[in-house]
């Protein structure tokens, strides 16, 4: 079984906004670093940045309230979060890639890369930035166990009562399937 | 210093297993029985809450990281183990991590619980290496069965503990309390090739409910037994703390000890324990049981200089705090050609047991173990270290995850005077107490047990299809410390008697592993435990 989320779904406007992936969405990230820091970032901040992640991990249903406990808790730690998104977002677009794979091969710029290992970082494991300041964010919903689930629990969300035994088959699959048999 | 008395048929310094199986079974018998515990009281959800929230988690898949990652409180009167409490003056560092807290160490401990075996009684006379006890298997056969009851052990009977295939070993007079888990696809995989090779599987008895077992449910693979089982399904010292102040038995907490006095008989009188606050507070009890851990329990005997016992209390012989021994390991990574899936279930559960055999003259005894822990967060964390991005990542963590066998070998240290726990001069608690500092070294013995475990993990790898990745020969401290109040019959090179008793004080007892006379390669608690059961037996006749 796998944990619930304790946070509710992404709100709707996530998903209008999401149509707009590849264009709008990212420009507004643009305009954030002119605006100077705020303790809350507007909605349209952490929505973007909720895009921005979207398509980093390749995953279409990242949570809007974690999206926004990631993004303060980077921008706490990393000051300068919101030019190196707009860096980071205009490296994509000028791309042209359509997903996080195409773009990889087309090679990211060397900033570029890092901000969004640091994103990417954030979600696979709960955790943003480094000691002895790192602070948690998510432990279930981390995403690095999306890769093994259904093949092994989250650590002290078991399974139930000596509920185990049999192949264990990950939800996840992939086209080249690691070498088995 | 207060004014305040207290007094106690028997008193008891530590709330471990140890201490707490004492209490629980004095307090039954109708004593009065007071335990005084150096740290706080802890509830079980706090520690898992804790363990879920903190940015870096403890695990035996992570010892590195340990220092930041339990979830066990660290407090001035009480710190914690992780971090530089210790300190270390040999060539071996020897970073055990006990804690302090009502219920001890077993919170986080792995809960193998073994018996050992005859011949492991007898080290020097059939061996000429190390010490033989002065007591032997079959005195403690009635005993290990008892604590087994008492600890709720799930096991295999009809195996041959010892490795070597034979008929079952050791001699049982009833089975195991509990029956074995269910076998994961790993372990049972796992079994079946090295078996193929001439290999013996052996399944860990070990402290997971598999019925419901006194106010334990069923163990629900929450693979979570280091540091906090969140349902307590396993054992640990908590359940029997309950059980003795249930009896009526009190339990103190925040009451460290730091002194014991006896007079011109050798009887001990009194103890003495810190507050928090620093105050001082006498305790004057009939029996003296010091159950405080291998490590605090001769650093407590040495603090207690008095008139009649200059070297400390107990240590006419010179041998407290000496003889410190461990099952100290080494460990090697492998990567599977097909999927092994490591992480369900419990923590572990399959060993192959070397335990037996000639070659022990020359070389340590020893125990294979696969761990069996998710190491899914160390995965994530090295392969983003490296850059690993996109789809990539998802499938080399599932990949990693699924390959990885991480192999770990526990072996037999022989006791030498020359391994000590002494008292630091130089660091000091915040009540003022000195800090233990340790020396530790390995030997050619040890060496060459591990040459024979490489041959053998080198024959695993070429059986498994697997590759070996990492190997780590560098002296894994594995958390089993022994022998630092030694037993015997001779009182000039033992600290206690055969009825852990110490032979300079008629009535003070030494509960624990420190009181072993041999480590061997297996885990040490169920032992003391028997002991402890033992000792409870031994003070009920006498008062
Ligand atoms: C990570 C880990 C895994 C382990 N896994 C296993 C395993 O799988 N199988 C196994 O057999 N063993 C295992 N062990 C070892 C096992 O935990 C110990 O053998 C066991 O806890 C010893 O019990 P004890 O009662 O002697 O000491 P403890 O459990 O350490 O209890 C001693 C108590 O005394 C208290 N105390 C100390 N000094 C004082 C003082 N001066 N005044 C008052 N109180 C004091 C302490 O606070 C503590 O609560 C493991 C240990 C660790 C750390
Ligand atoms: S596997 Fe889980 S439920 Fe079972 S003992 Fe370990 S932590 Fe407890």
């Amino acid at each position: 079984m796998i944990p619930h989320s304790i946070v509710p779904t992404a709100l709707s406007q996530v998903s209008r906004r999401r149509f707009l992936l590849g264009g709008l969405a990212f420009g507004s990230m643009g305009a954030l670093a002119s605006h100077g820091l705020t303790n809350t970032p507007k909605a349209s901040d952490v929505t973007d940045f909720l895009i921005l992640s979207e398509f980093l991990t390749g995953r279409k249903n990242l949570n809007f309230t974690l999206a926004r406990r990631y993004y303060l808790g980077l921008r706490d730690q990393f000051p300068d979060l919101p030019d190196r998104i707009t860096n980071l977002s205009n490296d994509i677009h000028a791309s042209g890639t359509q997903t996080m794979d195409d773009y990889l091969s087309h090679g990211p710029t060397p900033d570029a890369r890092s901000t969004a290992t640091t994103i990417v970082s954030a979600w696979y494991l709960g955790v943003v930035g480094e000691d002895p300041k790192k602070k948690m964010i998510a432990y279930s919903d981390a995403l690095m166990f999306q890769a093994v689930a259904g093949a092994l629990v989250v650590p002290s969300y078991g399974a139930g009562p000596l509920a185990w035994g049999s192949r264990p088959e990950p939800y996840m699959t992939f086209k080249e399937a690691p070498d088995e048999h | 210093m207060s004014t305040e008395n207290l007094h106690a048929d028997v008193v008891i310094v530590g709330s471990g297993v140890c201490g707490a199986l004492i209490g629980a079974q004095l307090a039954k018998a109708g004593k009065s029985v007071l335990i005084l515990e150096a740290g706080p009281r802890v509830k079980r959800r706090d520690i898992v809450e804790t363990y879920r929230d903190a940015p870096v988690k403890l695990s035996l898949a992570n010892m590195k990281l340990q220092g930041a990652g339990s979830p066990f409180p660290s407090l001035p009167h009480a710190p914690s183990t992780y971090g530089d409490y210790l300190e270390q003056k040999g060539p071996v560092k020897y970073n055990t991590s006990y804690l302090r807290v009502v219920g001890g160490t077993t919170w986080h401990f792995g809960s193998a619980l073994w018996r050992l075996l005859p011949s492991e009684f007898k080290l020097n006379s059939l061996y000429g290496r190390g010490r033989d006890w002065p007591i032997g298997y079959d005195d403690l056969e009635k005993y290990y069965g008892l604590a087994e009851m008492e600890l709720g052990v799930s096991g295999t009977d009809d195996q041959d503990e010892s490795g070597a295939g034979g008929s079952p070993s050791p001699a049982r007079a009833a089975p195991y309390p509990m029956k074995q888990v269910p076998l994961t696809y790993m372990f049972r995989t796992l079994a079946e090739k090295l078996s193929a090779g001439g290999y013996n599987p052996v399944w860990e008895p070990h402290g997971r409910a598999t019925r419901p077992y006194n106010q334990r449910p069923v163990c629900a693979g929450n693979n979570n037994c280091n540091p906090v089982c969140p349902i307590g399904a396993k054992y640990d010292g908590s359940m029997h703390c309950d059980i003795a102040e249930n009896r009526g038995a009190v339990i103190m907490p925040n009451a460290v000890v730091y002194k014991l006095e006896d007079d011109d008989t050798g009887r001990i009188q009194a103890l003495w324990f810190k507050r928090p606050d620093g105050s001082e507070h006498k305790v004057t009890a009939k029996v003296f049981v010091v159950a405080a851990h291998t490590i605090e329990t001769p650093k407590l005997l040495l603090m207690s200089k008095t008139r009649h016992s200059p070297n400390g209390i107990a240590n006419s012989s010179d041998m407290v705090g000496r003889n410190l021994m461990d099952t100290t390991g080494i460990s090697v990574t492998m990567k599977t050609r097909d999927p092994v899936w490591p992480g369900q279930g419990p923590t572990e559960l399959l060993v192959f047991n070397k335990r037996e055999g000639d070659f022990r003259r020359n070389a340590a005894q020893y125990k294979i173990k696969v761990r069996n822990t998710t190491p899914v967060s160390q995965y994530a964390a090295t392969l983003l270290e490296q850059g690993v991005l996109g789809t990539e990542l998802d499938r080399r963590i599932q990949e990693l995850s699924a390959h990885t066998l991480a192999w770990a070998v526990d072996f037999e240290v022989l006791p030498d005077p020359a391994n000590r726990v002494t008292l630091s001069k130089t660091k000091f608690d915040a009540l003022g107490l000195p800090v233990p500092s340790l020396y530790y070294d390995l030997n050619d013995y040890w060496h060459a047990g591990t040459e024979l475990a490489m041959q053998d993990l080198n024959r695993f790898s070429q059986l498994l299809d697997a590759e070996i990745t990492k190997k780590n020969m560098k002296f894994e401290n594995r958390q089993h410390p022994s022998g630092t109040t030694i037993m015997g019959d001779n009182p000039r090179d033992s600290v206690v008697n055969r009825d852990c008793r110490a032979h300079d004080h008629p009535n003070l007892y030494i509960a624990g592993t420190s009181v072993m006379s041999a480590s061997t390669c297996m885990n040490p608690t169920l032992t003391a435990a028997a002991l402890s059961i033992r000792i409870a037996e031994r003070i009920q006749r006498e008062i």
